[in-house]
Protein backbone atom coordinates (compact mmCIF):
# COMPACT_ATOMS: atom_id res chain seq x y z
CA UNK A 1 0.00 0.00 0.00
CA UNK A 2 1.26 3.85 -0.18
CA UNK A 3 3.42 6.03 -2.36
CA UNK A 4 4.50 4.20 -5.52
CA UNK A 5 8.16 4.91 -6.73
CA UNK A 6 7.31 4.04 -10.62
CA UNK A 7 9.52 4.24 -13.39
CA UNK A 8 8.64 4.41 -17.28
CA UNK A 9 10.56 4.67 -20.35
CA UNK A 10 10.70 8.02 -22.11
CA UNK A 11 10.87 6.39 -25.57
CA UNK A 12 8.20 4.25 -25.36
CA UNK A 13 6.20 5.67 -22.18
CA UNK A 14 5.97 1.95 -20.90
CA UNK A 15 6.03 1.42 -17.31
CA UNK A 16 9.12 -0.46 -16.40
CA UNK A 17 9.21 -1.10 -12.95
CA UNK A 18 7.95 -0.39 -9.22
CA UNK A 19 10.26 0.74 -6.84
CA UNK A 20 8.26 -1.81 -4.35
CA UNK A 21 9.55 -3.26 -1.48
CA UNK A 22 9.55 -7.04 -1.32
CA UNK A 23 6.90 -8.62 1.12
CA UNK A 24 8.83 -10.12 3.81
CA UNK A 25 8.58 -14.39 4.50
CA UNK A 26 6.08 -14.90 1.81
CA UNK A 27 6.70 -15.71 -1.77
CA UNK A 28 5.15 -13.18 -3.49
CA UNK A 29 3.63 -14.99 -6.32
CA UNK A 30 2.27 -18.08 -4.50
CA UNK A 31 -1.00 -18.02 -3.13
CA UNK A 32 -1.89 -18.50 0.72
CA UNK A 33 -4.87 -20.75 1.92
CA UNK A 34 -6.58 -19.78 4.38
CA UNK A 35 -9.56 -21.64 6.44
CA UNK A 36 -12.17 -20.30 4.64
CA UNK A 37 -10.57 -21.63 1.33
CA UNK A 38 -10.20 -18.27 -0.09
CA UNK A 39 -6.77 -17.79 -2.08
CA UNK A 40 -4.91 -14.81 -1.00
CA UNK A 41 -1.37 -13.23 -1.81
CA UNK A 42 0.96 -11.01 -0.19
CA UNK A 43 2.09 -8.15 -2.52
CA UNK A 44 4.83 -6.34 -2.15
CA UNK A 45 5.15 -2.95 -0.07
CA UNK A 46 5.68 0.15 -2.35
CA UNK A 47 8.24 2.35 -1.55
CA UNK A 48 6.39 4.61 1.03
CA UNK A 49 2.89 4.22 3.21
CA UNK A 50 0.52 6.39 1.59
CA UNK A 51 2.18 8.87 0.12
CA UNK A 52 6.00 10.01 -1.75
CA UNK A 53 6.62 13.45 -1.46
CA UNK A 54 10.08 13.71 -3.10
CA UNK A 55 12.03 11.94 -5.46
CA UNK A 56 15.38 12.66 -6.99
CA UNK A 57 17.92 10.57 -9.19
CA UNK A 58 21.24 10.59 -9.16
CA UNK A 59 24.70 8.57 -9.95
CA UNK A 60 25.93 6.28 -7.22
CA UNK A 61 28.81 3.77 -8.24
CA UNK A 62 28.96 4.30 -12.05
CA UNK A 63 24.83 3.37 -11.38
CA UNK A 64 21.64 5.03 -11.52
CA UNK A 65 19.95 5.78 -8.34
CA UNK A 66 16.74 7.42 -7.13
CA UNK A 67 16.18 8.72 -3.62
CA UNK A 68 12.74 9.15 -2.56
CA UNK A 69 11.29 10.66 0.68
CA UNK A 70 7.51 9.80 1.62
CA UNK A 71 4.86 10.07 4.38
CA UNK A 72 5.65 7.14 6.45
CA UNK A 73 9.38 9.44 7.32
CA UNK A 74 11.56 7.12 5.36
CA UNK A 75 14.34 8.31 3.34
CA UNK A 76 14.94 5.39 0.95
CA UNK A 77 17.44 5.14 -1.97
CA UNK A 78 16.63 2.50 -5.18
CA UNK A 79 19.41 1.16 -6.94
CA UNK A 80 19.82 -0.94 -10.48
CA UNK A 81 22.31 -3.09 -10.87
CA UNK A 82 25.60 -1.78 -12.33
CA UNK A 83 25.36 -4.27 -14.90
CA UNK A 84 21.92 -2.90 -16.81
CA UNK A 85 22.25 0.63 -18.34
CA UNK A 86 18.38 0.25 -19.21
CA UNK A 87 15.77 -0.37 -18.62
CA UNK A 88 16.11 0.99 -14.64
CA UNK A 89 15.66 -2.28 -11.97
CA UNK A 90 15.39 -0.65 -8.67
CA UNK A 91 16.23 -2.17 -5.45
CA UNK A 92 15.68 -1.17 -2.18
CA UNK A 93 19.46 -0.51 -1.28
CA UNK A 94 19.26 1.97 1.47
CA UNK A 95 16.75 3.86 3.97
CA UNK A 96 16.60 5.95 6.35
CA UNK A 97 14.22 6.90 9.47
CA UNK A 98 14.21 10.40 10.09
CA UNK A 99 14.02 11.08 13.93
CA UNK A 100 11.05 12.74 15.47
CA UNK A 101 7.84 12.48 15.74
CA UNK A 102 6.55 14.84 12.42
CA UNK A 103 9.18 14.76 10.08
CA UNK A 104 8.36 14.58 6.45
CA UNK A 105 10.59 14.59 3.58
CA UNK A 106 9.62 17.54 1.81
CA UNK A 107 12.37 17.37 -0.96
CA UNK A 108 15.39 15.02 -1.49
CA UNK A 109 18.23 15.83 -3.27
CA UNK A 110 22.00 14.48 -4.06
CA UNK A 111 24.89 16.65 -4.26
CA UNK A 112 27.18 14.95 -6.58
CA UNK A 113 30.00 17.88 -6.47
CA UNK A 114 30.03 18.48 -2.98
CA UNK A 115 33.75 17.88 -2.64
CA UNK A 116 34.75 19.59 -5.47
CA UNK B 1 -10.81 23.44 -19.52
CA UNK B 2 -14.01 25.13 -19.96
CA UNK B 3 -15.48 27.39 -17.36
CA UNK B 4 -18.04 24.80 -16.80
CA UNK B 5 -15.18 22.48 -15.34
CA UNK B 6 -13.68 25.07 -13.39
CA UNK B 7 -17.14 25.82 -11.79
CA UNK B 8 -17.56 22.00 -10.83
CA UNK B 9 -14.14 21.42 -9.02
CA UNK B 10 -14.33 22.88 -5.46
CA UNK B 11 -11.04 24.28 -4.32
CA UNK B 12 -9.14 21.60 -2.10
CA UNK B 13 -8.87 23.60 0.76
CA UNK B 14 -12.84 23.47 1.39
CA UNK B 15 -12.68 19.37 0.71
CA UNK B 16 -12.50 16.69 3.28
CA UNK B 17 -9.52 15.06 3.05
CA UNK B 18 -10.93 11.65 3.57
CA UNK B 19 -14.37 11.92 1.98
CA UNK B 20 -13.54 14.09 -1.07
CA UNK B 21 -16.81 16.05 -1.01
CA UNK B 22 -17.33 19.73 0.26
CA UNK B 23 -17.35 19.58 4.16
CA UNK B 24 -20.26 20.58 6.38
CA UNK B 25 -19.02 20.39 9.60
CA UNK B 26 -15.19 21.21 9.34
CA UNK B 27 -13.11 20.17 12.56
CA UNK B 28 -8.92 20.49 12.80
CA UNK B 29 -7.84 17.22 14.42
CA UNK B 30 -4.39 16.95 15.70
CA UNK B 31 -2.42 16.67 13.45
CA UNK B 32 -2.95 20.07 12.09
CA UNK B 33 -5.48 19.38 8.62
CA UNK B 34 -9.20 19.42 8.70
CA UNK B 35 -11.85 17.26 8.16
CA UNK B 36 -15.24 16.90 8.22
CA UNK B 37 -16.25 15.53 11.60
CA UNK B 38 -18.46 12.83 11.09
CA UNK B 39 -15.41 11.61 8.87
CA UNK B 40 -12.70 12.00 10.99
CA UNK B 41 -15.00 10.51 14.02
CA UNK B 42 -15.32 7.26 12.04
CA UNK B 43 -12.04 6.92 10.98
CA UNK B 44 -10.75 7.65 14.85
CA UNK B 45 -12.87 4.59 15.27
CA UNK B 46 -10.16 2.20 14.05
CA UNK B 47 -7.10 4.28 13.71
CA UNK B 48 -5.01 6.59 15.85
CA UNK B 49 -3.30 7.40 12.73
CA UNK B 50 -3.24 10.70 10.76
CA UNK B 51 -5.65 10.06 7.72
CA UNK B 52 -3.39 12.87 5.64
CA UNK B 53 0.21 12.06 7.55
CA UNK B 54 -0.05 8.73 8.30
CA UNK B 55 2.06 9.27 11.46
CA UNK B 56 0.47 8.44 15.03
CA UNK B 57 -1.39 11.65 17.00
CA UNK B 58 -0.95 12.40 20.01
CA UNK B 59 -4.89 13.07 20.54
CA UNK B 60 -8.28 12.31 18.45
CA UNK B 61 -10.04 15.31 19.99
CA UNK B 62 -10.71 17.76 16.95
CA UNK B 63 -11.81 21.17 16.91
CA UNK B 64 -14.44 23.35 14.70
CA UNK B 65 -12.79 24.98 12.34
CA UNK B 66 -15.33 27.94 12.48
CA UNK B 67 -13.15 30.50 9.99
CA UNK B 68 -13.44 27.16 7.05
CA UNK B 69 -17.07 26.95 7.86
CA UNK B 70 -17.90 30.09 7.08
CA UNK B 71 -15.90 30.36 4.10
CA UNK B 72 -17.85 27.26 2.87
CA UNK B 73 -21.12 29.25 3.80
CA UNK B 74 -20.10 31.93 1.86
CA UNK B 75 -19.10 29.61 -0.89
CA UNK B 76 -22.32 27.63 -0.90
CA UNK B 77 -24.69 30.50 -0.56
CA UNK B 78 -27.49 31.00 -3.24
CA UNK B 79 -25.62 27.92 -5.10
CA UNK B 80 -28.26 24.91 -5.08
CA UNK B 81 -25.40 22.33 -6.13
CA UNK B 82 -22.96 23.74 -4.06
CA UNK B 83 -25.61 23.08 -0.44
CA UNK B 84 -26.65 19.51 -2.10
CA UNK B 85 -22.84 18.32 -2.61
CA UNK B 86 -22.01 19.89 0.94
CA UNK B 87 -25.37 17.87 2.32
CA UNK B 88 -24.10 14.83 1.16
CA UNK B 89 -21.13 14.79 3.42
CA UNK B 90 -23.86 14.97 6.51
CA UNK B 91 -25.35 11.61 4.95
CA UNK B 92 -24.23 8.59 7.29
CA UNK B 93 -24.65 6.14 4.95
CA UNK B 94 -22.30 8.26 2.54
CA UNK B 95 -19.46 8.55 5.35
CA UNK B 96 -19.81 4.50 6.30
CA UNK B 97 -19.54 3.38 2.26
CA UNK B 98 -16.99 5.67 1.75
CA UNK B 99 -14.63 5.36 4.66
CA UNK B 100 -15.12 1.41 4.30
CA UNK B 101 -13.64 2.04 1.20
CA UNK B 102 -10.81 4.10 2.77
CA UNK B 103 -9.53 2.13 5.82
CA UNK B 104 -6.10 1.41 6.32
CA UNK B 105 -4.11 -1.23 7.68
CA UNK B 106 -0.83 -0.71 9.78
CA UNK B 107 2.27 -2.10 8.05
CA UNK B 108 4.87 -3.96 10.01
CA UNK B 109 8.25 -3.10 9.70
CA UNK B 110 10.56 -4.30 7.10
CA UNK B 111 14.01 -5.34 7.52
CA UNK B 112 15.48 -2.10 5.25
CA UNK B 113 14.26 0.09 8.25
CA UNK B 114 18.32 0.24 9.70
CA UNK B 115 19.03 2.29 12.78
CA UNK B 116 18.65 5.92 12.79
CA UNK B 117 21.53 7.39 12.14
CA UNK B 118 22.63 5.04 9.50
CA UNK B 119 22.88 3.92 5.89
CA UNK B 120 24.01 0.45 4.92
CA UNK B 121 24.76 -0.46 1.45
CA UNK B 122 26.66 -2.89 -0.20
CA UNK B 123 26.64 -1.66 -3.55
CA UNK B 124 27.86 1.70 -2.52
CA UNK B 125 31.44 1.96 -3.64
CA UNK B 126 31.76 6.23 -4.15
CA UNK B 127 32.19 8.84 -1.88
CA UNK B 128 29.73 10.57 -4.05
CA UNK B 129 27.44 11.91 -3.16
CA UNK B 130 25.99 13.62 -0.26
CA UNK B 131 22.69 12.96 0.18
CA UNK B 132 20.12 16.06 1.18
CA UNK B 133 16.93 15.65 2.94
CA UNK B 134 14.58 18.77 3.79
CA UNK B 135 11.88 17.45 6.49
CA UNK B 136 9.20 19.55 7.39
CA UNK B 137 8.92 19.25 11.29
CA UNK B 138 6.95 19.42 13.89
CA UNK B 139 3.86 22.58 13.71
CA UNK B 140 4.60 23.58 16.88
CA UNK B 141 8.05 24.33 16.73
CA UNK B 142 7.65 25.71 13.00
CA UNK B 143 10.89 24.96 11.74
CA UNK B 144 12.42 22.80 9.13
CA UNK B 145 15.59 20.49 8.85
CA UNK B 146 18.01 20.03 6.87
CA UNK B 147 19.79 16.75 6.80
CA UNK B 148 23.09 15.60 4.99
CA UNK B 149 24.06 11.92 4.38
CA UNK B 150 27.37 11.34 3.62
CA UNK B 151 29.39 8.07 2.18
CA UNK B 152 31.67 6.71 4.83
CA UNK B 153 35.51 5.33 3.50
CA UNK B 154 34.67 2.64 3.07
CA UNK B 155 31.82 3.64 0.55
CA UNK B 156 29.20 1.00 2.09
CA UNK B 157 27.81 3.20 4.87
CA UNK B 158 26.09 6.47 4.82
CA UNK B 159 26.20 8.83 8.00
CA UNK B 160 24.00 11.29 8.97
CA UNK B 161 26.37 14.39 9.08
CA UNK B 162 24.44 17.45 9.74
CA UNK B 163 20.93 18.04 10.74
CA UNK B 164 20.34 21.77 10.57
CA UNK B 165 17.19 23.44 11.65
CA UNK B 166 16.24 25.97 9.07
CA UNK B 167 13.50 28.74 10.06
CA UNK B 168 13.37 32.62 9.74
CA UNK B 169 14.67 34.64 12.61
CA UNK B 170 12.12 37.10 12.52
CA UNK B 171 9.13 34.71 13.66
CA UNK B 172 9.55 31.31 15.17
CA UNK B 173 5.97 30.13 14.93
CA UNK B 174 4.29 27.70 12.44
CA UNK B 175 4.27 29.71 9.99
CA UNK B 176 7.59 30.37 9.32
CA UNK B 177 8.14 26.21 8.72
CA UNK B 178 9.69 25.24 5.59
CA UNK B 179 7.47 24.39 3.05
CA UNK B 180 9.18 23.71 -0.18
CA UNK B 181 12.93 23.48 -1.34
CA UNK B 182 15.23 23.07 -4.43
CA UNK B 183 18.50 23.13 -5.54
CA UNK B 184 20.18 25.98 -7.08
CA UNK B 185 23.55 24.82 -7.92
CA UNK B 186 26.13 22.24 -5.54
CA UNK B 187 25.95 23.99 -2.78
CA UNK B 188 23.31 26.41 -2.68
CA UNK B 189 18.86 25.52 -2.01
CA UNK B 190 16.31 27.91 -2.37
CA UNK B 191 13.52 27.50 0.54
CA UNK B 192 9.82 28.62 0.43
CA UNK B 193 7.88 28.86 3.98
CA UNK B 194 4.07 28.65 5.17
CA UNK B 195 4.38 32.49 6.02
CA UNK B 196 4.76 32.90 1.88
CA UNK B 197 7.91 33.83 2.39
CA UNK B 198 11.81 32.59 0.09
CA UNK B 199 14.99 32.59 1.10
CA UNK B 200 18.53 31.12 -0.20
CA UNK B 201 20.59 28.46 1.63
CA UNK B 202 24.39 27.90 1.26
CA UNK B 203 26.09 24.81 2.06
CA UNK B 204 29.61 24.61 3.90
CA UNK B 205 31.78 22.50 5.45
CA UNK B 206 34.57 23.22 7.65
CA UNK B 207 37.81 22.53 6.63
CA UNK B 208 39.54 21.59 10.16
CA UNK B 209 36.71 19.87 11.40
CA UNK B 210 34.74 18.55 8.44
CA UNK B 211 31.24 19.29 9.64
CA UNK B 212 28.68 20.68 7.27
CA UNK B 213 26.56 23.49 7.76
CA UNK B 214 23.93 25.40 6.89
CA UNK B 215 23.77 28.94 6.36
CA UNK B 216 20.73 31.13 5.24
CA UNK B 217 22.15 33.52 3.18
CA UNK B 218 19.50 35.87 2.70
CA UNK B 219 15.40 35.95 2.81
CA UNK B 220 12.63 37.91 1.44
CA UNK B 221 11.39 40.63 4.12
CA UNK B 222 9.36 42.63 1.12
CA UNK B 223 6.74 41.12 -1.70
CA UNK B 224 6.69 38.30 0.22
CA UNK B 225 3.61 35.79 -1.25
CA UNK B 226 0.24 36.33 0.87
CA UNK B 227 0.02 32.38 1.54
CA UNK B 228 2.00 29.24 1.78
CA UNK B 229 4.88 28.83 -0.51
CA UNK B 230 4.14 25.72 -2.30
CA UNK B 231 7.25 25.44 -4.95
CA UNK B 232 10.17 27.26 -6.05
CA UNK B 233 12.87 26.66 -8.77
CA UNK B 234 15.61 27.83 -10.34
CA UNK B 235 15.18 29.58 -13.32
CA UNK B 236 17.88 28.64 -16.14
CA UNK B 237 19.31 30.61 -19.11
CA UNK B 238 20.83 29.34 -22.39
CA UNK B 239 24.27 30.35 -20.78
CA UNK B 240 23.76 28.31 -17.77
CA UNK B 241 23.26 25.15 -19.33
CA UNK B 242 26.06 22.34 -19.49
CA UNK B 243 26.89 20.85 -22.18
CA UNK B 244 24.55 18.01 -21.20
CA UNK B 245 21.86 20.13 -20.49
CA UNK B 246 21.43 18.53 -17.21
CA UNK B 247 23.47 20.47 -14.72
CA UNK B 248 22.81 24.26 -13.75
CA UNK B 249 26.27 25.75 -13.69
CA UNK B 250 24.95 28.88 -11.83
CA UNK B 251 22.08 31.01 -11.53
CA UNK B 252 20.56 34.38 -11.22
CA UNK B 253 16.87 34.15 -11.25
CA UNK B 254 14.50 31.27 -8.99
CA UNK B 255 10.88 31.58 -9.10
CA UNK B 256 8.23 30.73 -6.41
CA UNK B 257 4.60 29.55 -6.40
CA UNK B 258 2.63 30.26 -3.80
CA UNK B 259 -1.09 29.15 -2.72
CA UNK B 260 -2.33 32.99 -3.35
CA UNK B 261 -2.18 32.22 -6.57
CA UNK B 262 1.22 34.18 -7.89
CA UNK B 263 4.38 33.08 -9.13
CA UNK B 264 7.17 35.53 -8.12
CA UNK B 265 10.58 35.73 -9.88
CA UNK B 266 12.81 37.07 -7.98
CA UNK B 267 16.81 38.01 -9.51
CA UNK B 268 20.13 37.86 -7.90
CA UNK B 269 21.67 41.32 -6.97
CA UNK B 270 25.32 41.35 -8.99
CA UNK B 271 27.93 40.62 -7.13
CA UNK B 272 25.92 40.65 -3.65
CA UNK B 273 23.98 37.91 -1.88
CA UNK B 274 20.97 40.17 -1.66
CA UNK B 275 18.05 38.93 -4.08
CA UNK B 276 14.54 41.15 -5.31
CA UNK B 277 11.53 41.09 -6.61
CA UNK B 278 11.52 41.37 -9.78
CA UNK B 279 8.30 40.23 -11.48
CA UNK B 280 4.70 38.43 -10.60
CA UNK B 281 2.40 35.99 -12.43
CA UNK B 282 -0.88 34.89 -11.68
CA UNK B 283 -2.86 31.62 -12.36
CA UNK B 284 -6.63 31.39 -11.67
CA UNK B 285 -5.97 29.52 -7.98
CA UNK B 286 -3.59 27.67 -6.20
CA UNK B 287 -0.07 27.32 -7.54
CA UNK B 288 1.14 24.36 -6.35
CA UNK B 289 4.28 23.38 -8.53
CA UNK B 290 6.67 25.70 -10.89
CA UNK B 291 9.86 24.57 -12.99
CA UNK B 292 11.95 26.41 -15.75
CA UNK B 293 11.99 25.11 -19.80
CA UNK B 294 15.20 24.47 -21.26
CA UNK B 295 14.39 27.86 -23.60
CA UNK B 296 14.43 30.07 -19.27
CA UNK B 297 10.64 29.87 -19.27
CA UNK B 298 9.06 29.22 -16.46
CA UNK B 299 6.41 26.50 -15.97
CA UNK B 300 4.04 26.69 -13.68
CA UNK B 301 0.84 24.48 -12.50
CA UNK B 302 -2.04 24.39 -9.92
CA UNK B 303 -5.37 24.31 -8.85
CA UNK B 304 -7.00 26.11 -12.25
CA UNK B 305 -5.62 22.53 -13.83
CA UNK B 306 -3.92 24.41 -16.68
CA UNK B 307 0.03 24.94 -16.90
CA UNK B 308 1.49 27.83 -18.19
CA UNK B 309 4.79 29.30 -19.79
CA UNK B 310 6.05 32.56 -18.54
CA UNK B 311 8.42 34.41 -20.05
CA UNK B 312 10.41 36.34 -17.40
CA UNK B 313 10.53 39.59 -19.14
CA UNK B 314 6.62 39.45 -19.92
CA UNK B 315 5.19 38.28 -17.06
CA UNK B 316 2.06 39.68 -18.02
CA UNK B 317 0.61 36.83 -19.89
CA UNK B 318 1.42 33.43 -20.34
CA UNK B 319 3.45 32.68 -23.49
CA UNK B 320 1.16 29.79 -23.51
CA UNK B 321 -1.54 28.30 -21.32
CA UNK B 322 -1.39 23.90 -21.63
CA UNK B 323 -4.33 22.34 -21.41
CA UNK B 324 -4.87 18.69 -20.69
CA UNK B 325 -5.42 17.61 -17.32
CA UNK B 326 -8.39 17.39 -15.35
CA UNK B 327 -7.61 18.01 -11.78
CA UNK B 328 -5.06 20.24 -9.56
CA UNK B 329 -1.65 19.74 -11.89
CA UNK B 330 0.65 18.41 -8.62
CA UNK B 331 4.33 18.64 -10.45
CA UNK B 332 6.54 19.63 -13.60
CA UNK B 333 9.78 18.12 -14.37
CA UNK B 334 11.75 19.01 -17.60
CA UNK B 335 13.56 16.51 -19.28
CA UNK B 336 16.90 18.47 -19.37
CA UNK B 337 18.65 16.91 -22.21
CA UNK B 338 15.79 17.85 -24.83
CA UNK B 339 14.60 21.56 -25.98
CA UNK B 340 10.85 22.02 -25.65
CA UNK B 341 9.83 18.69 -23.41
CA UNK B 342 8.59 18.29 -20.39
CA UNK B 343 6.15 16.23 -18.40
CA UNK B 344 3.23 17.17 -15.61
CA UNK B 345 1.37 15.26 -12.98
CA UNK B 346 -2.24 15.77 -11.94
CA UNK B 347 -4.46 14.73 -9.02
CA UNK B 348 -6.63 13.44 -12.12
CA UNK B 349 -4.68 10.56 -12.05
CA UNK B 350 -2.45 11.26 -15.49
CA UNK B 351 1.12 12.26 -16.36
CA UNK B 352 0.97 14.35 -19.31
CA UNK B 353 4.38 14.60 -21.56
CA UNK B 354 4.44 17.75 -23.36
CA UNK B 355 6.76 18.89 -26.49
CA UNK B 356 6.37 22.72 -27.30
CA UNK B 357 8.15 22.27 -30.52
CA UNK B 358 4.97 20.19 -31.70
CA UNK B 359 1.58 21.31 -33.56
CA UNK B 360 0.19 19.94 -30.53
CA UNK B 361 2.24 19.52 -27.66
CA UNK B 362 0.09 17.34 -25.47
CA UNK B 363 2.53 14.37 -26.80
CA UNK B 364 1.57 12.09 -24.65
CA UNK B 365 -0.60 10.88 -21.31
CA UNK B 366 0.06 8.69 -19.04
CA UNK B 367 -2.65 6.88 -16.78
CA UNK B 368 -0.88 6.57 -13.61
CA UNK B 369 -4.27 5.26 -11.78
CA UNK B 370 -3.87 7.52 -8.93
CA UNK B 371 -3.11 11.08 -8.18
CA UNK B 372 0.65 12.02 -9.03
CA UNK B 373 2.35 14.05 -6.38
CA UNK B 374 5.93 14.36 -7.88
CA UNK B 375 7.71 13.72 -10.98
CA UNK B 376 11.58 13.86 -12.06
CA UNK B 377 12.68 13.26 -15.57
CA UNK B 378 16.74 11.59 -15.90
CA UNK B 379 17.95 10.88 -19.16
CA UNK B 380 17.10 6.74 -19.46
CA UNK B 381 14.29 7.27 -17.16
CA UNK B 382 11.39 9.04 -15.76
CA UNK B 383 10.64 8.06 -12.06
CA UNK B 384 6.73 8.45 -11.02
CA UNK B 385 5.66 8.82 -7.21
CA UNK B 386 2.04 8.95 -6.25
CA UNK B 387 -0.28 8.75 -4.02
CA UNK B 388 -2.24 4.87 -4.02
CA UNK B 389 -5.90 5.20 -3.65
CA UNK B 390 -6.64 3.19 0.12
CA UNK B 391 -9.18 1.18 -1.76
CA UNK B 392 -6.80 -0.83 -3.34
CA UNK B 393 -5.28 -1.45 0.08
CA UNK B 394 -8.16 -3.73 0.91
CA UNK B 395 -6.94 -6.93 -1.00
CA UNK B 396 -3.90 -6.75 1.53
CA UNK B 397 -3.33 -10.36 3.92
Amino acid sequence: MGGWVRFWDPRTWRMLSDATIPATGVKMTSGVKLNDKTEKYLRPRSAHEVATFAVNPFELAGSKAVVSGGDDKMLRIWLSPPTSDEPFFPRASLAYELGGDDIIPISVDAVETFYL
Amino acid sequence: MSAQQVEDHFPDSLVCPILGTLMADPVIAADGHTYERAAITEWFKESSLSPMTGLNLNSKSVITNYALKTVIDDFCRGRPERIAAREESRRPEFIVKTMASRRVTPETTAPWEFDKGLLASKTAQTKKPVIVCTSRTSLNTGEGVLLAFEPQTDGKEFRLSMSHPLKLEKQHTTEASISCMERLNDHTFAAGTRDGGVSIWSLERNSSSGRITAKRTWAAEQDLHYSTTTCVTPVPTYSLLSNNGDSLKDFSLVASGSLDGSVKLWSKVQNTSQWKHSAVMHHRGEVRCVSSSNEGHILSGGSDWSLKMWDPNVPNEPVRTLDGHTHVVRCITTERATRGRFASGSNDEHVIVWDIRQPEPLVHKIEAGSPVLTLCWETGFCARAEELRRTQCRERV
